[in-house]
């Protein structure tokens, strides 16, 4: 299988904050989900940044496809990385319409475009509406299909589920999974929530003070830990799920 | 749209403002053949306008006028160079017009008419500027409160009688500085400088406002006598400002110094610029403004003196009476500018 | 470090270029000043040094210190009345006490003049209903320094009723219920909240206190720019100019420095609840406030605004037939073409500078920000000076080297009036654009990009649609301040170009200041005119640039 991306020993500092990211190295295939997890101030959106090319990395090198795209030489624009990314917030222009944000990188075959993303999103009434206009849950939906009218190779996003009520979060996070695994694009997504991960990824990292603590599929997550750290934050991930069934029961 | 808009504007702005400002290279060539003529002038008095206007109608000379600064002109004037469009260029006092000619920005200019027209006194012996009209520095006093007896000369000022009582402006002003230049001349530097102190000493108030704010100050009992140029009375008596009125007519004039070298006299004057595109038009102009008719409202207009003799004061101008003016080389003035103003600055004249 | 250096290549990029050259043009004349010290003094600095100096120093400070005290009282009292109370006519005042700014101080200068001198209007008036009083000598420090401040504290009253204004009901409540008075409030809480406001109003107090020449000249008092403008003419010694230009410079550092210091690091961003609009603020006014707190804001408005007016157009009056004609209109038309053209290039180069910076990967590059926008903060004089000897230098050079005779360029034509503009008021544009750049954020631009779209194209169909509103409330605001600019225009407009400002100083200077009046009036009336249109643009729009009311199926 292809790998979609290909990270070697990437590392970032900030002037407020030394080694945000501290040479990390990992690989994801194509067409896979991945999560990246971790507190505030982990590195996370920092990781996320320099894959989308917003920010230029002190060491390391990415590539994408095979291509490298970063490294001390040389820095893809974002323009040209084929890489989507949802902001935390959503980013839509608020002075422009739901169908004009869809339509924003396009250049042919809007009309159609428009017409097919919104009823992925089963939105098709508010081509017409402003930003403002629309609640947390159906920003998000539109920013995401914005991104997926490019076919971006890679999709990234910025905690997409932290504004959301819970109800919410659960449908969310499937209905995502479906676009993105129908259309094949390959996805790397952040949040602190592991359940999230659980939820939805095919794989995870797990990100703390800019280096990668681990690094596995979901189904070995619990395997073969050699990390304390780890084993900790998987016990204690199995003692709050323990607590909330004898709760229920 | 409207970002367009303003950019066209903006635009046609600047070209408008380079066009004028670029030198007119065909200037050379119809010379003699558009009659007009280019005026950078200091005088900023309405009543030239009618004047200039007559002259156009008489002559069919059109009259352009720039009007600046006159250290502003001058300096336009030698950055223009051989391309300056100026043909004529005028100030309100002589001092500026040496150092228009020191500079090399006038011509020598020979015509029978002026040098008739024109006492030699008021007038650059080389005939590179002429006086147009006359003014003098002069003594005006309370009516009620001094006798003409006590007055003599601008040099015993400096008597303690005078102390408290003395109404006159800043040293920055250029009508101080060419009076000061005029006795520097007169009487050497070092008493220069005595006069000054002495005057200073004599201040009703530290110097305050303009020529006619002295003349409101005797009025408002402030002090008894104040130094001031002749036109400003003569603004003051015909103003619109009631208290002006007043101020004007509870004074009366005295003219200094006339036992011996004569009251301090300047001039607003003219010259042609070297480079005048059109030099015969230019040289028509100053004989008509030197002309006797020209003179009598061209001065009048301004409650100023005619250079040319033949021409009349005003009435009130002749109210005032005759007096003796100073024939001090005018050019004196302004080379010692700046003594004068080095001198005003030791004795914290202010 | 050492990374910045390895990635020298990788980073930089043609708007590192761009923006150090522009950014180094625009600041060429405080580089002209630091430059031509190294031609020695003049000859007449003994002079000016033995006689001036002294007093340049002292009026200087003098003059700050006693505006400063002066505006505080006026600007907060007016602010705090305003931002807390209800009364009739509420409204209008709060707009009335901004226009002061309107007029400009040595207008407000000469009008005190005719107001309170001998024979002053308002004397004749005061005496006629009884009153003994002979006149009231305004040219003097203290006259000078009422003036400015009357004129001036508009500075202190904007961001200081700002900050009041953004002040939650929640901490003033809060207060309350600890048992505080109004009084305790006012000094303890609010007020020291307010202060890195109140300093930053001050110190654009201080600024035009120090730019000031008109109001300086016209009261007999040596400052800094009077002596400058002296030194020069009168004294014809550039180069001294020159001295005392950076001396006047190393002073207003001094007073940035100290401002900043005072100012400190402390940012008082309070977070604003969702409640805090629901209730009203304000209170009613009762008791002896009823009588007194109207009184505390009339003297602003009567003295700084009402009284000045009458006079002018008391003046405008007596000469409105030789005034009134088709030269007054044409000066008008000049004195807005200019404006409207410099503010046009300086909101062109204050978005450059900013979009360029931003897409610069360099960090050393955005200092540049600091030379750029410096010239608001150096007396117009100065910047006439530096630009004139530079100028010199050039003409010379061309004419030396390449036989061209360029002078007419600097002399004849609005070329360098403008730029000149541009530097002394690229700060005015630039630091208020840039702050919504900020509060914008980066993400729409980022997603942008990531869209597909170049950053130019970004620019133009998502940052500048977003910053309208901004961009035209920067383009007044610089209208405004070029409109009533004297010293800088003075020194360097072409012969050929006649300003309203220009026009009315020539008038009084020459001793026709009742003349001076109607241009006075008319630059007033199109400035008041400006200040409505961005009253009124930041009421309608909002920040996203579009009106409030959106479609929605």
């Amino acid at each position: 299988m292809n790998k979609i991306i290909e990270i070697k020993g990437l590392s970032k500092s900030y002037d407020g904050k030394k080694d945000a990211l501290s040479s990390c190295t990992f690989s994801m295939d194509t067409g896979k989900i991945c999560a990246v997890v971790g507190e505030s101030g982990s590195g996370k959106s920092t990781l996320l940044r320099l894959i989308a090319g917003l920010e230029r990395p002190d060491s390391g090198q990415i590539k994408i496809k095979g291509k490298i795209v970063s490294d001390d030489t040389l820095i893809m624009p974002p323009q040209h990385r084929h890489v989507g990314l949802v902001f935390q917030d959503f980013a839509l222009f608020p002075h422009l319409t739901v169908a004009q944000n869809i339509t924003f990188g396009l250049k042919t075959n809007k009309k159609e475009t428009v017409k097919r993303l919104l009823q992925l999103i089963k939105m098709e009434d508010y081509a017409h509406a402003y930003p403002t206009s629309l609640s947390g849950g159906q920003e998000q939906r539109v920013a995401i299909v914005r991104t997926l009218a490019l076919n971006p190779e890679l999709l990234l996003l910025d905690e997409p589920f932290s504004n959301l009520d819970a109800g919410l979060k659960s449908e969310l996070r499937q209905e995502i999974r479906q676009i993105v695994k129908k259309v094949g694009t390959s996805m790397i997504f952040i949040t602190h929530d592991l359940y999230d991960a659980i939820d939805i990824a095919d794989e995870i990292i797990l990100l703390k003070d800019g280096s990668i603590l681990r690094n596995s599929s979901i189904t070995d997550f619990s395997k073969n830990i050699q990390n304390e750290e780890v084993e900790k934050i998987i016990s204690d991930l199995k003692s709050n799920a323990r607590r909330t069934l004898e709760l229920l029961d | 749209m409207l970002r367009q808009f303003m950019f066209i504007v903006f635009i046609a702005l600047l070209a408008s403002c380079s066009n004028e400002g670029q030198p007119k290279a065909n200037a050379q060539e119809d010379k003699q053949s558009d009659q007009s003529i280019t005026l950078y002038t200091h005088r900023h008095y309405d009543t030239d306008k009618a004047i200039f206007a007559q002259f156009e109608e008489e002559t069919g000379i059109k009259v352009n006028v720039v009007k600046a600064n006159a250290d502003e002109l001058i300096q336009k004037m030698e950055s223009e160079g051989d391309q300056s469009p100026a043909d004529l260029l005028i100030t309100v006092d002589a001092g500026r017009l040496v150092r228009a000619k020191n500079k090399g920005l006038l011509q020598t200019i020979n015509s029978d008419i002026l040098t008739q027209s024109i006492p030699a006194h008021l007038r650059d012996t080389e005939g590179h500027w002429f006086g147009l009209t006359k003014r003098a520095r002069v003594i005006v006093y309370d009516k009620d409160k001094v006798n003409t007896e006590d007055l003599s000369t601008y040099e015993a000022l400096t008597e303690s009688k005078w102390n408290n009582k003395i109404l006159i402006r800043s040293s920055g002003n250029i009508y101080n500085q060419s009076l000061l230049a005029s006795i520097i001349a007169n009487d050497g530097k070092e008493k220069a400088k005595e006069w000054a102190a002495g005057v200073v000493e004599n201040f009703a108030r530290s110097p305050k406002g303009n020529d006619r704010d002295q003349v409101k100050g005797i009025l408002a009992g402030e002090g008894e006598i104040a130094i001031i140029n002749t036109y400003y009375l003569g603004k003051l008596i015909n103003s619109k400002d009631s208290t002006e009125i007043k101020a004007g007519n509870a004074v009366s004039v005295f003219f200094p110094n006339q036992e011996d070298r004569g009251t301090h006299i300047n001039i607003s004057g003219i010259g042609v610029s070297r480079y005048a595109p059109h030099k015969e038009n230019a040289v028509k102009f100053i004989e008509y403004l030197a002309s006797k008719e020209v003179q009598e409202i061209f001065a009048e207009a301004n409650y100023e003196y005619p250079v040319n003799p033949s021409a009349a004061p005003s009435d009130l101008l002749n109210s005032w009476g005759e007096f003796k003016e100073d024939k001090l080389p005018l050019s004196k003035l302004g080379e010692l500018n700046k003594e004068a103003v080095i001198i005003f600055d030791e004795v914290k004249w202010q | 470090m050492q990374f910045r250096i390895k990635h020298l290549k990788r980073d930089i990029n043609q708007w590192s270029f761009y923006t150090m050259a522009i950014g180094l043009f625009v600041a060429i004349p405080v580089f002209a000043i630091v430059i031509y010290l190294f031609d020695g003094v003049g000859e007449m600095w003994r002079h000016i040094v033995n006689y001036f100096l002294l007093d340049y120093i002292q009026n200087s400070l003098f003059l700050l210190l006693g505006t400063g005290f002066l505006t505080f009282f006026l600007g907060i009292s007016s602010a705090w009345i305003v931002s807390n109370y209800d009364f009739p006519f509420r409204r209008l005042i709060e707009w009335l006490l901004f226009l002061p700014l309107a007029i400009p101080s040595y207008i407000v200068a000469y009008a005190y003049v005719g107001l309170l001198g001998n024979g002053g209007s308002l004397i004749t008036y005061l005496q006629s209903i009884g009153f003994s009083i002979q006149k009231v000598e305004m040219m003097n420090i203290f006259g000078l320094i009422w003036v400015l401040s009357f004129s001036l504290f508009p500075y202190v009253y904007a961001s200081t009723r700002t900050v009041f204004k953004s002040h939650p009901n929640s901490i003033r409540e809060t207060a309350y219920l600890l048992g505080a008075s109004n009084r305790r409030y006012f000094f303890s809480v609010a007020l020291p909240l307010a202060s890195p406001a109140i300093i930053g109003g001050l110190f654009l107090v201080f600024m035009e206190v120090l730019n000031d020449y008109g109001a300086a000249k016209y009261y007999g008092i040596n400052t800094f720019t009077t002596g400058i403008f002296r030194t020069w003419t009168a004294l014809e010694d550039l180069q001294s100019a020159i001295y005392l230009s950076a001396l006047l410079v190393v002073l207003v550092f001094l007073i940035n420095s100290l401002v900043n210091w005072l100012r400190g690091k402390r940012s008082y961003a309070i977070k604003v609840g969702q409640q805090s609009s629901t209730h009203s603020r304000r209170k009613s006014l009762n008791g002896s406030k009823r009588i007194i707190y109207p009184l505390l804001l009339a003297i602003p408005i009567v003295f700084g605004l009402l009284l000045p007016i009458a006079q002018l157009s008391y003046w405008a009056m007596l000469t409105l037939d030789t005034m009134l004609n088709a030269e007054l209109f044409w000066i008008a038309l000049q004195s807005i073409s200019v404006a409207f053209g410099a503010a046009f290039f300086i909101l062109i180069t204050a978005l450059v500078l900013i979009f360029f910076s931003k897409w610069n990967y360099l960090n050393s590059v955005h200092f540049i920000k600091k030379v750029a926008t410096i010239g608001y903060v150096i007396p117009g004089a100065i910047i006439g000076i530096g630009i004139i000897r530079s100028s010199q230098t050039v003409i010379n050079f061309f004419s030396d080297t390449f036989h061209l005779k360029i002078g007419y360029l600097f002399y004849g034509s609005s070329v360098i009036l403008i730029y000149a503009y541009v530097f002394r008021f690229l700060a005015v544009a630039y630091n208020p654009i840039e702050a919504n750049t900020l509060k914008l954020g980066k993400y729409l631009a980022e997603s942008s990009y990531l869209l597909g779209s170049s950053k130019i194209k970004t620019l133009f169909k998502i940052e500048l649609p977003l910053l309208r509103g901004t961009i035209i409330s920067a383009f007044l605001l610089v209208f405004i301040d070029i409109l009533k600019e004297l010293p800088l225009t003075l020194i360097l407009k072409p012969y050929n170009l006649q300003t309203l400002a220009v026009k009315a100083y020539e008038y009084a200077d020459d001793e026709r200041v009742a003349e001076a009046a109607l241009p006075a009036l008319v630059l007033i009336f199109t400035i008041t005119l400006m200040m409505m249109l961005l009253n009124y643009g930041n009421k309608k729009l909002t920040s996203f640039g579009k009106p409030a009311n959106k479609q929605m199926k």
